[in-house]
């Protein structure tokens, strides 16, 4: 039902434009740049995966979206309002788990509502529970995130960031350090919860099946610094079951973002030999 | 990370010794070879028991063995007993110091002393680490005075404590409190700074304001250290009560200490010793308990952290 969602209905969530981020780095002559003209648009309720080689400028992008970090040239906007900061709009399911270790599950959930400070303690921990339940995790709600698997902490990570109840979801490699079989499977999870709670999500990742699977749009970054090279549709139906990855129309994509990230691959690889 | 990673500060949280011969650092294989014949439940049930408690047996046995040596060096007239008298000697040592009549005022006074010394190095060395961890400023100012007085050995100052304090108890609480002080406010201080990168950019990222993110990562991060450093306090505290009463006092265990000493009743004033020594084991363990209850999560994980 919810198929083509990249369709014009939707209006633009984040709008990015000729977006530029550079820094100074310890005793460095010339500042760092990161990302240079950037341009990109996610309409709401979209799914788009950002893939490119390492060290493109891929996750600091994310960082300027969530206002981690300010951009230095270029414009960047939510919902038509410049971004100034890390805002309620928006949420971050980081690459590490970077749960709090001496919390327990549920009131590492309910971290980010704790913070707003706007809802009652029962309220929240009524929205914990949920969100705990939505992520599968009925019965942990008092364990220490130490005493949980990988995969495990990674759903208590995303759980935290739906809490909030944001319009977008950032989603920074969030699967990079889990095994093969737990990751796929927090692949198709992931797609649930998403079908679920209908958030718009920019999900940076250097697996271009795992890009593919989960995205209305895979967005190709060339090398350092990092520039939107192409966009690729992904018309594949929904809901995806994970042997999709096996089909045909599946593969012909994958073909097409393997080759545009195979001749940025083989430049940064040339531009780090010249370095 | 952490400026203050000068020797001897800021010792890793968690209580070295029990995790280096703490349960389980022993080899089970005297327990392990019995468990093999152990076929019913409750047999199981009381090795798992024994097992549990294996640090205090073979603890227990240690001493044991070593006091029967003592007692058997000294009762063979190896050694005078003015050079080191016997466990038995010592025990009636002991009794006849408890009995005196002094032993209640010194030991009010000494518990006086410490219990105000301490507290005061708790109460002030705590809000200092945590002010001088969390403000850049402050640091930069006080930095300059704690490295100084830290590496000052201090126990030298007492004289010169004793003509601002007396002889009364107030020259003692300051030589405690001076002791105790610094381990406390230093590791207050590192656990503060020592913040998880992670944990900051995420608190960050949920839009956490300076305070929040001192109340919800600094300082729930710096407990393990605080205890660490509380508990290494308490060590400083006791040489304080021991040193200070040995310069100048009217009472107290360690100037009762020094007379039976000087007057060579080496028995009395080994009781002393022993006294000082159970307070000092009683007070570490209360602080052991206090850093295992806060440290459940980090118990629960397995040492995985």
């Amino acid at each position: 039902m919810i198929g083509d969602r990249a369709g014009a209905q939707g209006r633009t969530r984040l709008r990015a434009s000729e977006v530029r981020i550079s820094y100074w780095q310890h005793r460095a002559e010339e500042p760092f740049v990161a990302v240079d003209g950037v341009s990109l648009e996610v309409i709401e309720g979209e799914f788009v995966s950002i893939v490119g080689p390492s060290g493109c400028g891929k996750t600091t992008f994310l960082n300027a979206v969530d206002g981690l970090i300010p951009i230095s040239g270029g414009s960047l906007e939510l919902d038509g309002r410049p971004v100034r900061g890390p805002g309620r709009d928006r949420a971050m399911v980081f690459q590490q788990p970077s749960l709090l270790p001496w919390r327990s599950v549920l009131r590492n959930i309910t971290y980010g509502l704790e913070l707003e400070g706007r809802r009652s303690r029962a309220e929240i921990k009524e929205a914990g529970l949920r969100y705990l339940s939505l992520v599968g995790l009925d019965g942990f709600a008092n364990v220490y995130p130490g005493q949980l698997s990988g995969g495990m902490q990674q759903r208590v990570n995303l759980a935290r960031a739906l809490a909030t109840d944001p319009e977008m979801l950032l989603l920074d490699e969030p699967f990079a350090s889990l095994d093969a079989q737990t990751r796929e499977f927090m692949q198709l999870e992931l797609l649930r919860i998403w079908r679920q709670s209908r958030k718009t999500a920019l999900f940076i990742t250097h697996d271009i099946k795992e890009a593919i699977y989960l995205a209305d749009r895979v967005v190709v970054f060339t090398a350092r610094p990092g520039r939107v090279k192409e966009v690729v549709p992904v018309p594949l139906p929904r809901p995806r079951e994970l042997r999709v990855k096996r089909d045909p129309r599946f593969i012909e994509i994958e073909d097409r973002v393997w080759n545009c990230i195979e001749q940025e691959a083989a430049a940064a690889m040339a531009g780090g030999r010249s370095a | 990370m952490s400026p203050s990673d000068r020797p001897g500060v800021g010792e890793r949280p968690g209580g070295g010794w029990r995790q280096a011969y703490g349960p389980g650092a022993l080899p089970r294989s005297f327990l392990a070879k019995r468990g093999q014949a152990a076929s019913t439940v409750a047999e199981r049930a009381r090795l798992q028991g024994l097992a549990r408690h294996q640090g205090l047996l073979v603890g227990l046995a240690a001493v044991v063995v070593v006091i029967a040596v003592w007692q058997l060096v000294t009762s063979l007239h190896v050694v005078a007993p003015i050079v080191l008298p016997g466990p038995s000697a010592i025990a009636v040592g002991l009794y006849q110091y408890a009995t005196s009549p002094d032993f209640p005022i010194d030991l009010a006074t000494s518990g006086e002393e410490l219990a105000i010394g301490f507290g005061l190095a708790i109460v002030i060395g705590l809000p200092a680490g945590i002010l001088m961890g969390w403000y850049r400023l402050v640091f930069q100012v006080f930095d300059p005075f704690v490295s100084f007085f830290y590496s000052t050995p201090r126990i030298a100052l007492v004289p010169l404590l004793i003509i601002w304090f007396g002889i009364g108890i107030w020259s003692k609480v300051a030589v405690i409190y001076l002791g105790a002080f610094f381990p406390i406010a230093i590791n207050t201080l590192v656990g503060v700074r020592s913040l998880d990168p992670d944990l900051l950019r995420c608190a960050r990222s949920f839009g956490a304001t300076d305070l929040q993110l001192f109340r919800t990562i600094a300082l729930p991060g710096a407990v393990p250290f605080i205890l660490t450093g509380l508990r290494l306090g308490v060590g400083h505290a006791l040489i304080g009560v021991v040193v200070g009463e040995l310069v100048a006092a009217q009472h107290g265990v360690g100037y009762e200490m020094n007379i039976f000493g000087t007057t060579y009743q080496m028995a009395k004033m080994f009781a002393a010793l022993f006294i000082i020594a159970v307070a000092g084991a009683v007070l570490q363990t209360a602080f052991q308990r206090l850093e295992h209850r806060f440290d459940a999560w980090r118990v629960s994980a397995g040492g995985r952290r």
